[in-house]
């Protein structure tokens, strides 16, 4: 049988990259609350995936693998800091200084809803970051995490019902 | 899905990297993984940050990376970072200033004179990578890795800045970094003579660069942006004398630096003024279609008062309305902000926001809503005014916030002393500006001599300098000096009223002679109502009154 090169797996890489860097950033940011961090984790997680991809193995749904490396990493330093509080983050990662963005209402919405993510559940906030932020099913949800589809499921509805008690509260 | 949560998704989503992160990032990956290159460069930016990541090692594809580690560029930076601060930093001498030699890292490691220190700073930043960059942040100086925090944090940040405008928010940025390590070293009494005077110097550089930027934004036409940038700065200074003036009254120690960086402080406070008016005006005058924005009408209009000239801007004032709902919809999102940096829910009382922040943003709450009547009611400049008080108290509560968790909520005890000096001080205020009103007075009248005119505006000045001093030393928390300067204050001014007297009457008494010479039949002058010879009676009783 003749030997077939390997194929090159620059022009998907670069590809994904393009289609999803922003949105791996936004996973990881809304997980671990700090822009900085988000980016190195997002960073990291394009660097397996290049690693894996340069090996030559094969990847049927590169999105799906992306977000289980990305899962996986967020995972880990998650449990490497235990969960800081927002006032830690706030001093780390975000402080309102005088970025002079003419979006400073964005900013703040957007800091809105860090700080209403920071008080759902874990568990929760990460099924609803993956199905309303990133845009994945339910099924693909599962696949990423290990889960069932029915555990995840219920978690996103339980989700759901914590996110409205936040937001009416204001 | 109801509305409130499609919306809160949707916010969620629209958190997106700037193109500039995008392909920091991608020239990262780029760089170790060679066969990425193909990628599209996008534009100057990353062509600079490629050729500088082609000088660093490539060797690390292959590895499997768990650990936390520096991009390729942040590694190039802290290698010259390290160069420099190691060739300022020698074992033998202790300075803090840099020297722009370059060292070739292996002189570096040649040189056995480096402290142990140093080099484990350099195992630590190369052997932790990112997280060293990140826990340098709360660096301060005298920490092994605050330059780590100078030169690789914000080092970074320069060689990303390419505007006039980014150039001047990121100076403008350190120089409040730099009073933010101040103010932390302050309430953990590590404040030296040698580190405030540094640091203050720091402080005055940085600021410097960030005004020249400003000037070439101005000289773009980009005024607007420039005023506003302006303004932030002038802001974040006020704020800071606040809680500076905190710190000293919380602390026994270290309150002659903290003076040291409350009289730099307000001297740049001042500084701003004045120049900013001009170049504001000039500015706005080269405008040829007339279209200033609110911020500058209204500086122009501030410095035409204090001028005494006659404004000619009060036609633009309807346009002006507009910018400045704009401004105060600015500060209206900085409120919102701040609220949500203290943890404040609005209208809520949450026991656990220090006292002091919800007081301040409360305040500047207030005024902001003050601020909005006020333009309605067609008095821009009041507005304007009330609008940088709410943002000058927004920025208090920021700080005090973090200050205020370090402080404790202890009441600071109000020191006997400091009753004193606050109404000796209070005093010799109130008798400066009652000879500065008797000079405005004999000015207008015309019946005192140029000379002895000009020798008591100097005497005046300087007793107002003095009596600055004795303000910074009275908030610095140091009550005996400022005694002592308020009562020297008061001593300078004691001549002034006697001596202009004295020289009106003798100018009286020349023209008498004079008239005399010229006509003999001419009866007794009518001594000049302005100002009357009981005057030196109370003048007797005044001279009393201020030496205690």
């Amino acid at each position: 049988m003749p030997k077939r090169p390997p194929e090159d797996p620059t022009d998907a890489f670069t590809e994904a990259y393009e289609a999803y860097a922003d949105a791996i950033f936004r996973h990881c940011y809304f997980r671990v609350f700090n822009r900085d961090r988000a980016k190195e984790l997002m960073q990291e997680t394009f660097m397996k995936t290049w690693e894996y991809l340069s090996k030559g193995e094969k990847v049927d749904n590169i999105r799906a693998f992306l977000y289980k490396v990305a899962n996986n990493l967020v995972i880990d330093e998650i449990r490497k800091k235990k969960e800081v509080s927002l006032d830690t983050l706030m001093e780390t990662g975000y402080e309102p200084g005088f970025d002079g963005s003419s979006e400073m209402k964005s900013k703040v919405d957007q800091w809105k809803v860090l700080s209403t993510f920071h008080k759902i559940e874990k568990s929760y906030r990460e099924v609803l970051i993956m199905r309303h932020v990133d845009g994945l099913s339910p099924s693909e949800i599962a696949e990423v995490t290990g889960e069932s589809p029915n555990v995840i499921s219920v978690r996103l509805h339980r989700g759901l019902q914590q996110l409205r008690t936040h937001l009416k509260n204001g | 899905m109801d509305d409130a949560v499609e919306l809160f998704f949707g916010i969620a989503r629209s958190v997106a990297l700037t193109p500039g992160e995008r392909s920091e990032v991608f020239q990262a990956l780029a760089a170790a993984f060679p066969g990425t290159s193909r990628g599209t460069v996008r534009n100057g930016q990353d062509v600079r940050l490629t050729a500088q990541m082609s000088l660093t090692d490539k060797n690390f594809t292959g590895k499997a990376r768990t650990a936390i580690h520096l991009t390729a560029h942040e590694k190039s930076a802290v290698f010259q970072s390290l160069q420099n601060f190691m060739k300022s930093h020698p074992y033998a001498g202790d300075t803090m200033e840099r020297t722009e030699e370059s060292w070739s890292f292996f002189d570096v490691l040649r040189n056995f004179r480096l402290a142990p220190v140093l080099a484990s700073v350099l195992v630590l930043v190369l052997g932790l990578g990112g997280t060293a960059s990140y826990a340098a942040e709360s660096a301060l100086p005298g920490d092994a890795l605050y330059p780590v925090k100078i030169y690789v944090n914000e080092g970074v940040g320069s060689s990303l800045a390419f505007s006039a405008e980014a150039k001047a928010r990121l100076e403008a940025r350190r120089a409040e970094r730099r009073l933010a390590e101040a103010e932390e070293l302050a309430m953990e009494t590590r404040l030296t003579e040698k580190s405030a005077v540094y640091l203050m110097q720091r402080i005055e550089q940085h600021s410097a660069k960030a005004k020249q930027h400003l000037e070439e934004l101005q000289v773009e036409g980009n005024a607007e942006v420039a005023v506003e940038i302006e303004e932030e700065m002038h802001t974040t200074l006020l704020a800071n004398d606040s809680v500076l003036q905190k710190v000293a009254h919380s602390r026994k120690e270290g309150r002659r630096e903290i003076a040291h960086l409350i009289k730099g402080v307000r001297e740049l406070a001042k500084g701003k003024s004045p120049n900013d008016g001009t170049v504001v005006i000039a500015a706005a005058f080269s405008d040829e279609t007339g279209n200033g924005d609110a911020d500058t009408f209204s500086m122009k209009s501030e410095l035409a008062m204090d001028a005494g000239a006659s404004s000619s801007l009060s036609a633009p004032a309807l346009m002006m309305d507009h910018k400045a709902e704009k401004s105060i919809d600015k500060a209206k999102s900085r409120l919102e902000t701040v609220r949500l940096f203290i943890g404040q829910k609005p209208g809520n009382h949450d026991p656990q926001t220090p006292v002091e922040s919800q007081l301040k943003i409360e305040a500047a709450e207030s005024a902001l809503v003050e601020a909005g009547v006020q333009l309605k009611a067609g008095s821009p400049d009041e507005a304007n005014r009330l609008r940088k008080e709410s943002l000058q108290n927004a920025e208090e509560a920021k700080l005090f916030k973090k200050v205020e968790k370090k402080l404790g909520e202890q009441r600071p005890v109000v020191e006997i002393a400091q009753k004193t000096a606050d109404a000796l001080w209070n005093q010799s205020k109130k008798k400066i500006q009652e000879q500065r009103s008797f000079l405005d007075a004999a000015k207008a009248s015309g019946s005192v001599s140029v000379e002895a005119l000009a020798a008591a505006e100097l005497t005046l000045i300087q007793a107002q300098a003095k009596l600055d001093d004795a303000k910074v030393k009275l908030d610095a928390a140091l009550y005996d000096e400022s005694i002592v300067l308020s009562r020297d204050a008061a001593r300078m001014i004691v001549g002034l009223k006697a001596s202009l007297i004295v020289d009106q009457n003798r100018q009286k008494n020349e023209n008498k002679k004079k008239e005399k010479n010229e006509d003999p039949e001419r009866s007794e002058m009518v001594p000049d109502a302005a100002v009357p010879v009981d005057d030196l009676d109370k003048v007797k009783n005044d001279v009393n009154g201020i030496l205690p």
